[in-house]
């Protein structure tokens, strides 16, 4: 189901006036039923932990915007049906939160106010965004948390037990909804439509900055919010030391170029990363073998991705592959396993790491239908000066995880 | 800095792991300047810095991390699967350099007068913080944002060359916008245009912020473009373009109406012109900050029943200060001077009583020695595209 563009032009035409003049208007248009579901699973995790509370403090913007649609906001959701208390900046709200409270100066007093009136003071209280979890915060080791509202809280409240409640948050966002799907799917068409505008202009002698403005500008008058690009450029065979998240300054695209890149695109608030190699020359036999081999693990390990597997399996499965299968000539095959939705990085496998090597939580974890995966194992070798890998946003299904892009999954070459 | 730090009782400035502007992005503004002082001091991302005030080696702190032309003293934070802590690593760089019972100035704690302005709770990330400071019991840990920020307001020629090409590739967005805007068109793809235009100019990825409404209408701001609106005539779109050079981010504004302005607008526009030329008469080096507050706060009032509004703002890596507003409150600023080799985000609003005139202009300034100059060479008018 692709999100209705009818119903989009609609929300945008019957949209209330602006509150107050130059009042930031955030996307917000996840349905109610979507958010009575997300409190629903999140309070029956939280009470399985047996916490009285979750609270998203300040400095995790990740998850205050899965559980209120808004980007800067504080949220004490108890177990029992008794709404959150919402704190934000004046003047968001939205139909999820209609009346949230508004900080004045510092967010530590008002987040105060808000667990002492949800009858917290005493409480187990689960706090996201502490530290690094599964699923969220996988690349921040000590989380997101803001220290000088955050350590206000805990001084104010000393008889309260505060608890990491990252990984209870981060599970349940990693598996989707149907709603949510709709609007990854159309990230994924986004990120590909990036793609596409990247291989109608690279050339050589076209211009790196013109190249990165122009794939950006095509993502963005799709609707895309904050897209980014990961880009590498430079001669085929030899090892890229210039990877770039903004225009490549300087950098022209010349004949026989390798260019790599990752476009992340984000639609209704879910994100993906698609990876996409290009060859500006014939592509030599040495990457064409690459390429067939990875075709194949691609295939191999997609089928693997299904519940009840666990990411270490997966993990021992595509790093070992190449060496079951005769070794194919120095060629290695490795994992890049992430997640996908806005701000879920995890769970995260890099290239370089071991299946044994992986914290036993991350090791044993199993997938679940419905998660949202990013999958791009990658086929390395030193003569490439490089790996060659595609790939990008996965849905965990019973048959195995199926890949949302539309794209052929190939080296492009442009001989 | 380091003597500043010194003369201010402290043993080392300590800049902590920030909050990563993805998972905290507030304001733009708030988002951005989160771990400008990591780029400031070390022109790298996100790390954490320990620099003794004796002259010793700085260490930075990081993942991934290596030597650089700027930072010899590396230490890294391992990765691998999840990433580790940085508690440890930051007490173990604080240690080795000796303040195991020292006075250690702590950046990005609070808001400062000078940097993280609109950061109300600071910046710092608590769990790498609070595990490093449980390490080092003894120790005595203060805020210091204004000693990094104090370094950061006046700028060196480098860093003004810098913030010149971002004013100027900001101008050429503006240029781009104009050449756009029509009935018709929907506001996605105008959004759109004006970021490739940033980005092909070779601008860091800087959200573009844009406000479209027909006239009369209180307008919300979108920093994402919005699919579902096709501009009309008699629209009027405000945009405010902030482009990023060596870090270094300038803005420029302007106000578009699509059709023949209505009077009120003419005079709007016109109340723009005369209170910038005013604004540039105040901007006298060595002013004191406070002064200079109530000077604008003066040309502030009210004529011909609209309601002009200044705000200065110093320019830099991201939620810099001092940050004035014609509505003050001023005496917070005050002991501050209006320095030579700083540079500003001038920029004069007009409303009306409603909210529903609102006309914004704005432009980066240099103050010099002379008095203050504009990197680009604008002045405020109404655009209108008939």
């Amino acid at each position: 189901m692709e999100p209705d563009a009818n119903l989009e032009v609609a929300a945008m035409v019957a949209r209330p006036e602006a509150p107050i003049p130059g009042a930031p208007w955030i996307w917000n248009g996840y349905s109610l039923a979507e958010r009575e579901r997300r409190w629903r699973v999140l309070r029956q995790r939280a009470q399985e932990a047996t916490l009285d509370c979750l609270f998203v403090p300040l400095g995790d913007g990740t998850d205050a915007r899965y559980f209120t649609q808004l980007t800067h906001a504080a949220v004490v959701l108890p177990i029992d049906d008794r709404p959150p208390i919402v704190v934000a900046d004046y003047p968001q709200r939205n139909e999820w939160v209609p009346e949230p409270r508004y900080a004045a100066g510092g967010w530590g007093e008002s987040m105060i106010d808000a667990l002492i009136e949800a009858g917290m003071e005493r409480a187990h209280i689960g706090v996201a965004g502490m530290k690094a979890g599964l699923i969220t915060f996988s690349r921040s080791a000590d989380g997101s948390v803001n220290h000088a509202a955050f350590a206000e809280v805990q001084r104010r409240l000393p008889n309260a037990r505060f608890s990491d409640a990252t990984d209870i948050v981060g599970l349940v966002r990693w598996v989707k909804s149907a709603e949510e799907w709709t609007y990854a799917r159309r990230a994924v068409a986004i990120a590909e439509a990036g793609i596409e505008e990247i291989a109608e202009l690279a050339r050589p002698g076209m211009d790196g900055d013109h190249l990165y403005a122009a794939a950006m500008e095509r993502m963005l008058a799709l609707g895309c919010e904050h897209p980014g690009m990961a880009m590498e450029i430079g001669p085929l065979g030899e090892a890229s030391n210039h990877r770039v998240t903004n225009p490549p300054v300087g950098k022209q695209l010349a004949e026989n170029d390798y260019v790599l890149v990752e476009v992340n695109a984000i639609w209704g608030a879910q994100g993906t990363q698609e990876e996409q190699h290009f060859v500006l020359g014939q592509i030599p036999d040495r990457f064409k073998a690459a390429e067939d081999l990875l075709r194949e693990v691609f295939e191999a390990t997609s089928a693997l991705i299904k519940p009840g597997n666990t990411v270490g399996e997966l993990i021992e499965f595509t790093n070992t592959y190449a060496g079951r299968q005769g070794g194919k000539s120095g060629l290695v095959t490795r994992s890049m396993l992430k997640g996908g939705g806005y701000g879920e990085d995890g769970p995260r496998v890099s290239p370089m790491n071991r299946a044994d090597h992986l914290p036993e939580s991350l090791r044993e974890l199993r997938f679940e239908p419905g998660a949202f995966v990013v999958w791009k194992p990658d086929v390395y070798a030193e003569d490439m000066a490089g790996a060659l890998s595609w790939g990008g946003a996965m849905c965990v299904t019973d048959e195995g995880a199926e890949f949302l892009g539309k794209r052929p999954l190939r080296l492009i070459s442009f001989a | 800095m380091r003597a500043e730090a010194a003369a201010a009782g402290f043993d080392c400035v300590f800049l902590p792991v920030c909050l990563d502007r993805h998972s905290f992005p507030p304001s733009q503004d708030r988002g951005n300047g989160s771990r400008s002082d990591s780029r400031y001091l070390t022109q790298l991302e996100g790390v954490s810095l320990v620099l003794p005030t004796d002259g010793h080696t700085p260490t930075a702190i990081g993942e991934r991390i290596g030597p650089t032309r700027w930072i010899t003293e590396v230490r890294s934070v391992s990765r691998s699967g999840i990433s580790d802590s940085w508690a440890g690593p930051m007490a173990k760089a604080l240690l080795e350099a000796g303040m195991e019972r020292g006075r250690i100035g702590v950046v990005g704690l609070q808001p400062g007068r000078l940097a993280h302005t609109s950061a109300s709770d600071g910046v710092v990330n608590h769990t790498a913080y609070a595990g490093a400071r449980a390490q080092l019991p003894r120790a005595t840990f203060d805020d210091a944002t204004d000693i990094v920020g104090a370094a950061r307001y006046v700028k060196g020629d480098e860093e003004i060359a810098c913030l010149r090409r971002a004013a100027s590739t900001a101008a050429a967005v503006i240029q781009t916008l104009v050449g756009v805007a029509r009935p018709g068109v929907p506001e996605a793809a105008l959004y759109a245009r004006g970021m490739r235009r940033l980005l092909e100019l070779g601008s860091e990825y800087f959200p573009l912020t844009l406000q479209a409404e027909p006239l009369g209408r209180l307008r919300y701001r979108h920093r994402n473009p919005q699919l579902g609106r096709t501009l009309g005539s008699g629209w009027v779109i405000e945009a405010e373009v902030n482009a990023v050079w060596g870090g270094q981010v300038a803005q420029e504004g302007q106000s578009i109406v699509l059709g023949p302005p209505p009077e009120p607008y003419r005079t709007a526009a016109a109340i723009q012109r005369e209170v910038f030329a005013k604004v540039l008469d105040c901007l006298t080096p060595g002013r004191d900050l406070a002064d200079l507050g109530e000077r604008i706060s003066g040309l502030g009032e009210q004529r011909h029943g609209l309601q002009p509004s200044i705000r200065l703002q110093s320019a830099g890596y991201g939620d810099d200060g001092p940050r004035l507003s014609s509505a003050g409150p001023f005496e917070p600023l005050s002991g501050l001077r209006l320095e030579p080799n700083t540079v500003w985000v001038c920029q004069i609003g007009v409303q009306g009583a409603d909210g529903r005139l609102q006309l914004s202009w704005g432009t980066s300034l240099l103050v010099t020695e002379r008095g203050p100059a504009q990197f680009v060479n604008r002045e405020p008018e109404l655009f209108s595209i008939e």
